[in-house]
């Protein structure tokens, strides 16, 4: 009986994960853009800097981000730096209902089953991926306070910085 | 209709509501996610017990303010306000004939055992009618007592609570760092006989990311139960006809509880709690009385009779327990209480169905060999335009305490009485439904109703008392919920929303009503207005001022001669206000009220040292909705038509003892918190503005819509034109001036319900109050005011107005007391 | 003691079991207000008191947890 038990244990505990790491590339994820539903093509944005922002209507801290990160990016566009923001609701039209109200001006893509975060592994919401100009995930910031606005411009002009 | 002397309040009682110690408000715990924006709540709740039998009122309201990412503070008040009857005692049906005469004239064999709470001349004078000798009176009271076998139906004996207040005050602080948060809060509860602090700390802490929570508390209280000596007496002050006894105790609760909660899937959550609360300390409730047989023998009584001379009080050789009454003492609970609970519960969300079921149990029981049972069952229906409704079914059984009875017909050996019917044996049924709406600027309104249904056949597995107190009841909520930031309504792009407060130039001044609309179909503001005035200059009729005492007793009471005068008048409003623009032409309006007074008065010819007393009234007042309509809208000038309703939500029936009873007296008409009668109140307002100069004009007024309230009077109508204008010096910075004419009709009709002195021979005594040809007048003021708002940023749409009513020329009707001047406060908040 | 270890280690998978983990980008539906414990907390605690001042029962409420569970 004990044996068994920790057989089953061990099973249940044990996940594999195919996780995402620093230093990795950053893969394309099924994720789709407008009406259309064109697939995400991160490839086409080699050569800038991406920050790639996993969020959701129900998530408040996500909403709080996002004024600060538009103006960042505007700010920061003509220096070859872009925001993909990448929307996990179950229900897409909840997000684009949001976005008509609260619009933003970087590109915004559904994932509502939930793939693309899995294939990040995501771990808290928002989760932010920042991107180098190479293509490689160079860090990753869970969650959002405002005490972080600081230390996510600094990290982006360091990448920018970069050749 | 006139003033009497020494009205005798009702036992100031510990009323079932207020007990707050038992609710352990200090123990809260904090979620461990920090709110991110500032939130304001406001709740208004009415419990009705037994048709009208008992009321109470809840008013509520709170905010939350983060101070940064891991700092909030929270602030919240309540004010009760209770009145009615609750059950102080219960007797076997077949005596309480029996106990109710022994404080008559009659001179039964029973009613003379008990003589000593007579005077003592009036004892000797019942001894001396009653005929009997000595040993008569103890056979007498021997053959009473054992013929009287009890029927199984206790009856219980009310007592009349006269209005009370409760006030309470907490404040509190949450710590958020990483996956740990803490929380801290402290309060007070205050009402008349009833003080307690309490003070808690809990900690939650998230793991497993953030699946798994774990919380603890710990909260301390300490109450103090304090009875002033004297009966707080008459309208004039001085004492009552009753003295009481002082009294004095304490106790002190620890509470501690364990939480846990566990996503189980995306659709279900699962928590569970515990708790270990220890009582000790004086638990009983001291106006609560039980009857029992036995504990004083007819010989006891007898002796006490003889020897006990002038001191009623002799009973301490013959029992431990306090004596009230023949056979009737203060209950004693033990002083010590353990308590547990076990709850747990679950909510499942059912995508398919848009809703999701909540369902709780919870186990308590505790060393009063109490044990009770609670399921609630609650289903949340979301419906499309941002509704829920939330039908909710709870039943609740407990088992009675060990020392309770509904009466005692042989002492207990462990000498704890009680006959408090919460502590017997029964079940409670409840049935409710909640509705939400959701409105997409931050704002949320709640309405709900519960009806209850206390009954001892509903006890789980029976044994419940039947009949014993069973009683109906139920409970009216209405919340509002705002958000206070402008991150409520704009989060994101460069594209803000409409700015409300730059439209229309400036806000009028805080005294004036209905004279600002929104500005787009969607718009929401809430607001709170306060007004206070202290009247105490004296006596005015007409014109002229300063008048003498002399001329007041004479001429001030219609034919009568004046025995007192108003000497001070201070009148505080809080008014709460909430509008809506459905289209942009269109605004709606609700302002319920809080309307708290207070008079003093003085005799006429002054004498010294002496003074007439106080009174007050305290409620909900009259709820006015309105209608605003845009006649025209430019950027410069604007007309808008208001047609106001005010609905007769505050009551008139205010007495001097505060028992609300047909057969007390009614206080004056002034101090009666609502009109009594349905109101028109329309308006006609014309606002213009350039560069920095704003100018206002409007006419309003009041027509009584019935000719008479349900208590024979109707207040006079009024009607009322002010102009205003100011100049912007800052853009957050205003001024105004205004200036404004009334004038206002006496009261028609007269009170239809007139009490007659307790004593005839006692003469009434008249205050000018009473005659309703003193009231109303026309009245010039002139109004000083300043004005703050909030331009931009995340406080945007805030403002703050104050203006100070100043009285230039008043003529009043009749005699009055003279008004010295109103100040008004305005908040809003528009989004 | 036994039977205290066992129970402790049911626990322990029923908390950290993958196949009834919730990740993070899926908790939606445990965000919305009516999935939280106290969806109406004004209201809940004006019940609370009157069942409190009611009832001889006192307490038992008070878990806190679920939600958007954000960072």
């Amino acid at each position: 009986m004990r044996y068994i038990v920790i057989v089953v244990f061990l099973m249940v505990s044990y996940t594999p994960v195919k996780a995402i790491e620093i230093n990795e590339q950053a893969v394309s994820c099924p994720a789709t853009v407008g009406v259309e539903k064109i697939p995400l093509n991160l490839q086409q944005y080699k050569g800038k800097v991406v920050y790639l922002d996993f969020w959701a209507t129900w998530c408040p801290p996500c909403k709080k981000s996002m004024p600060f990160l538009n103006t960042l990016r505007n700010e920061l566009q003509g220096q070859g730096f872009e925001i993909i923001a990448i929307n996990v609701d179950e229900k897409s039209g909840e997000a684009s209902d949001f976005l008509k109200k609260y619009p933003v001006d970087y590109l915004t893509a559904m994932d509502p089953k939930g793939v693309c975060p899995q294939l990040y592994d995501v771990m808290a919401m928002p989760s932010a991926y920042f991107i180098g100009r190479k293509g490689k995930i160079r860090y990753i910031h869970l969650g959002f306070k405002e005490r972080d606005e600081a230390e996510i411009r600094q990290r982006v002009l360091e990448l920018l910085a970069e050749q | 209709m006139a003033v009497t002397k020494g009205t005798k309040k009702g036992n100031s009682t510990l009323l079932a509501l207020t007990s707050v110690a038992l609710a352990l408000p200090g123990l809260d715990v904090k979620a461990a996610v920090p709110i991110a924006e500032p939130e304001v709540n406001i709740q208004y709740g009415y419990y009705n017990e037994e048709g009208d039998r008992m009321e109470a009122e809840v008013f509520h309201g709170d905010f939350i303010v983060p101070v940064n990412d891991f700092l909030e503070f929270t602030f919240s008040y309540d004010w009760d306000t209770y009145v009615g009857a609750t059950p102080s005692f219960s007797t076997p049906e077949v005596m309480t004939d029996v106990v109710a005469a022994a404080s008559g004239t009659d001179s039964k064999p029973y009613d003379i055992a008990f003589n000593l709470f007579l005077e003592p001349t009036v004892r000797a004078e019942r001894l001396a009618a009653s005929g009997n000798p000595f040993e008569k009176i103890v056979a007498g009271y021997e053959a009473v007592t054992k013929r009287s076998i009890p029927n199984d139906k206790p009856v219980q004996i009310y007592n009349n609570q006269p209005r009370e207040n409760r006030d309470m005050p907490i404040f509190g602080a949450n710590f958020y760092v990483g996956d740990v948060a803490v929380g801290l809060s402290s309060g007070v509860s205050i009402e008349p006989d009833f003080e307690s602090t309490f003070g808690s700390v809990n900690l939650s802490w998230d793991l497993n990311n953030k699946l798994t929570t774990l919380s603890a508390g710990y909260g301390l209280t300490l109450n103090e139960i304090v009875r002033e000596g004297q009966s707080a007496g008459g309208h004039h002050g001085g004492g009552g006809d009753e003295d009481v006894e002082d009294f004095e105790a304490e106790s002190t609760f620890h509470a501690m509880n364990l939480g846990l909660s566990q996503v189980l899937s995306k659709n279900t959550l699962f928590h569970l709690n515990g708790s270990y609360t220890n009582q000790e300390g004086y638990l009983s409730n001291p106006y609560k009385f039980v009857y029992v047989r036995g504990e004083i023998t007819a010989e006891e009584y007898l002796d006490v009779l003889l020897n006990g001379e002038d001191n009623p009080i002799g009973f301490s050789e013959a029992t431990d327990l306090d004596v009230v009454g023949p056979d009737l003492f203060r209950e004693v609970r033990p002083g010590e209480r353990h308590q547990w609970t076990v709850s747990a519960g679950i909510n499942q969300h059912i995508s398919s169905l848009d809703a999701s079921l909540h369902f709780d149990y919870r186990y308590y029981m505790d060393s009063w060999d109490i044990k009770s049972h609670t399921f609630e069952l609650a289903w949340y229906q979301n419906l499309p335009w941002g509704l829920t409704v939330t039908p909710n079914i709870r039943y609740y059984s407990q088992s009675s305490a060990d020392f309770f009875a509904p009466y005692f017909l042989a002492p207990r050996t462990d000498g704890n009485y009680s006959s408090d019917y919460r502590l017997s044996g029964y079940g409670k049924l409840s049935g409710g439904v909640n509705f939400t709406k959701q409105f997409t600027k931050g704002m949320r309104l709640n309405a709900g109703f519960e009806y209850f249904s206390h009954q001892g056949s509903l006890k789980l597995g029976g044994g419940g008392l039947d009949d014993y107190a069973d009683i109906d009841s139920y409970l009216v909520s209405a919340s509002l919920q705002v958000n206070l930031s402008s991150l409520g309504r704009a989060t994101g792009g460069e594209h803000s929303n409409h700015q409300n407060n730059a439209h229309h130039g400036a806000h009028p001044p805080a005294g004036v009503m209905f004279g600002h609309t929104l500005g787009q179909a969607g718009d929401l503001m809430v607001g709170y207005n306060y007004m206070y005035s202290d009247n105490s200059s004296g006596m005015q009729a007409g014109t002229s001022d300063n008048l003498s005492d002399q001329v007041i007793m004479n001429e001030a009471c219609g034919s009568e001669t004046c025995k007192y005068k108003p000497s001070e008048m201070i009148m505080h409003m809080h008014m709460f206000n909430f509008m809506y623009a459905p289209t942009d032409w269109l605004n709606l309006m609700v302002m319920p009220q809080i309307v708290d007074m207070n008079m003093a008065m003085n005799p006429v010819p002054a004498v010294d040292g002496e003074d007439g007393g106080e009174h007050s009234s305290s409620a909900l007042g009259d709820t006015l909705m309105a209608a605003l309509f845009k006649l025209y809208d430019s950027n410069q000038h604007s007309i808008h038509l208001g047609i106001g309703v005010s609905a007769p939500t505050g009551s008139i029936d205010a007495t001097f003892d505060d028992t609300e009873l047909d057969t007390s007296e009614l206080q004056s008409y002034g101090m009666q918190v609502g009109s009594g009668t349905w109101d028109l109140k329309p308006s006609l307002t014309y606002t213009g503005n350039k560069d920095e100069l704003f100018w206002g004009v409007q006419a309003t007024g009041i027509k009584r819509m019935q000719s008479r309230n349900k208590l024979g009077y109707v207040l006079g109508d009024e009607i009322e034109g002010s102009f205003w204008a100011g100049y912007k010096v800052l853009n957050w910075l205003s001024f105004s001036v205004r200036n404004t004419y009334k004038a206002q009709g006496k009261i028609r009709g007269e009170y239809n319900r007139v009490i007659p002195p307790a004593d005839p021979v006692e003469p009434i005594e008249y205050t000018p109050l009473e005659t309703t040809s003193n009231y109303g007048g026309q009245f010039w003021d002139i109004g000083l005011g300043v004005n703050f708002t909030v331009p931009r940023g995340d406080f945007s749409g805030h403002n703050l107005s104050v203006e100070w009513m100043q009285p230039v020329i008043h003529d009043y009707n009749g005699y009055q007391l003279e008004q010295d001047g109103t100040l008004a406060v305005r908040w809003g908040y528009a989004f | 003691m036994n039977n205290l270890l066992k129970y402790g280690v049911i626990f322990y998978i029923l908390i950290s079991c993958s196949a009834c983990s919730v990740a993070p980008w899926e908790r939606g539906n445990l965000a919305r207000r009516d999935m939280s414990i106290t969806p109406n907390p004004a209201r809940s605690s004006l019940r609370s008191h009157v069942f409190d001042s009611k009832e001889a029962s006192a307490g038992g409420a008070g878990a806190v947890g679920g939600g958007c569970g954000c960072n």
